[in-house]
């Protein structure tokens, strides 16, 4: 009775395992486990307790490391990158118009600040970014992508103790140029990205960013005038402006058409891509929200005092922690959910080679 | 001769469970026990540090399974060294050997070391 103890709290310790290496040794561990066991022991002892645990985990980390390294990973990072620096490089272009074309319906005294140095730079980076990822050119692309993390690091961070409002709403920017750099820093060799996405797909992920640009650009520069003397009436959506409710919703439609044509050029990829690209965007998803819903109160609070609430250590805890514990939970429920298919697949095939009852 | 990156030296319970194989092939339980003896009740592999030796040893192709067998209901399997794995043990002898007789030259010539042990 006391062997069959031993043996079951062996068996559970051993579930700290990953399944291929249970698959593998988990019987045969076993006898060694139970070989080495005192007469009459009914308990691991502490010290195999603390050795399998630290191995199993070692090895479920092995595995785990390893999935990062298979092509599907690869191919959907190469996408990520491409689709983050796109959509960082029509920020920072939207950015750049809105200060060199003057909206016409501000008063005359009223107007952007003006142009400096980093603005053209950032376009011009983000620019360069997706030029050397569709090429190929994969470390010069994740290079200007680090590279706008550290000019975020050197220009934007150290305002943090005048103006910490305006750093952590730069976040969820840093946020994807950290994916964008990481994932172009893991994809794959030259010209896999036209492979993957096919012509007609890139285009429209191409175009699709700028024509949200242009169309959000042009709403801006054709804004109705107030006259303080006639009125003016007007619809807001959003910041979108017009005179008539179906002219806003015509800019509306079309803004969703250009979103619409990127997520049917991604829908066409492999599912496994699909997943993994949805897991690497998840942390700025995650980070946003944190900063528009646990900080909601904390940003109003310090806009309307005179001085900068500090944040609190669980609030830089959440902001730290928050984006990479989305992406490993994110890769590790990918990892099962592939993990039971594939099960599912050979629970089918051994069924079609010997059916049930049979 | 450099030493490649894949060649990087071999630490104690590798090497260990190598020359536990060289001479036969044997199973997990018996390496546990010969390692024991070979280093003179120096070394006590556990089930998770020696399975975790013997996974990377097979996954490098220094060892392979020989045989399994089923002594009273478990499983029991052979585990044997490869022309790799015996080629690369060999060369991880000569190496502490090399580095063992050099330290033992340098501690003499310093007077630290007699022949009968250190000064």
């Amino acid at each position: 009775m006391s062997s069959d103890d031993l043996e079951r709290r062996y068996r559970r310790l051993l579930a700290v395992y990953p399944w291929e290496h249970r698959r593998a040794y988990e019987d045969e561990m076993l006898a060694v486990l139970l070989a080495g066991a005192r007469p009459g022991q009914r308990r691991p002892a502490a010290a195999d307790v603390r050795n399998l645990v630290g191995a199993g985990l070692r090895a479920r980390l092995r595995v785990s490391a390893r999935g990062f390294t298979e092509p599907v990973w690869a191919d959907a990072a190469a996408v990520t990158g491409l689709l983050v620096s796109l959509v960082l490089f029509a920020l920072a272009g939207k950015s750049l118009l809105d200060q060199l074309l003057r909206d016409p319906s501000l008063p005359p005294r009223f107007g952007p600040g003006g142009v400096d140095l980093v603005d053209w730079l950032r376009v011009a980076g983000w620019a360069g970014v997706c030029v050397a990822a569709l090429v190929g050119w994969r470390w010069l692309a994740a290079g200007l992508a680090w590279a706008g993390v550290l000019g975020w690091a050197a220009l934007v961070a150290p305002q943090a103790a005048d103006d910490l409002t305006y750093v952590v709403d730069t976040l969820p920017q840093v946020a994807l140029a950290v994916v964008a750099g990481a994932a172009l820093t893991l994809s794959v060799p030259r010209h896999r990205i036209v492979a993957l996405l096919g012509v007609r797909r890139l285009t429209a992920l191409l175009l699709a960013p700028i024509v949200m640009v242009v169309l959000l650009e042009i709403n801006r520069l054709n804004r109705p005038t107030f006259d303080p003397v006639s009125g003016t009436s007007y619809q807001v959506l959003y910041g979108i402006e017009a005179t008539s409710e179906l002219v806003v919703w015509l800019y509306v439609a079309a803004l969703a058409a250009a979103a619409l044509a990127m997520l049917v050029a991604l829908a066409g990829l492999d599912s496994g891509v699909r997943r993994r690209i949805v897991v690497m965007l998840l942390p700025v998803a995650a980070l946003a929200l944190v900063i528009d819903s646990a900080l909601a109160g904390w940003a109003t609070s310090t806009m309307n005092m005179a001085h900068v609430i500090p944040l609190v250590p669980a609030q830089w805890a959440m902001l730290v922690l928050v984006p990479p514990v989305t992406f490993l939970v994110g890769a590790l429920l990918v990892q099962r959910r592939e993990e039971t298919l594939r099960m599912v697949a050979l629970g089918r095939a051994a069924d079609r080679e010997q059916p049930a009852g049979q | 001769m450099l030493l490649g990156v894949t060649d990087s030296p071999l630490r104690e319970p590798t090497f260990l469970v190598l020359t536990a194989l060289a001479e036969a092939p044997q199973h997990g339980y018996a390496v546990i026990e010969d390692v024991l003896r070979i280093s003179d009740g120096r070394v006590r592999l556990r089930a998770g540090t020696l399975y975790a030796v013997l996974d990377r040893l097979r996954a490098e192709g220094l060892i392979e399974v020989e045989r399994e067998e089923v002594v009273q209901s478990r499983l029991r399997r052979y585990y044997r060294l490869t022309a790799l794995g015996a080629r690369r043990l060999a060369e991880d002898a000569s190496r502490l050997r090399l580095n063992a007789e050099a330290a033992r030259t340098r501690l003499r010539r310093g007077g630290l070391l007699t022949d009968g042990g250190a000064a």
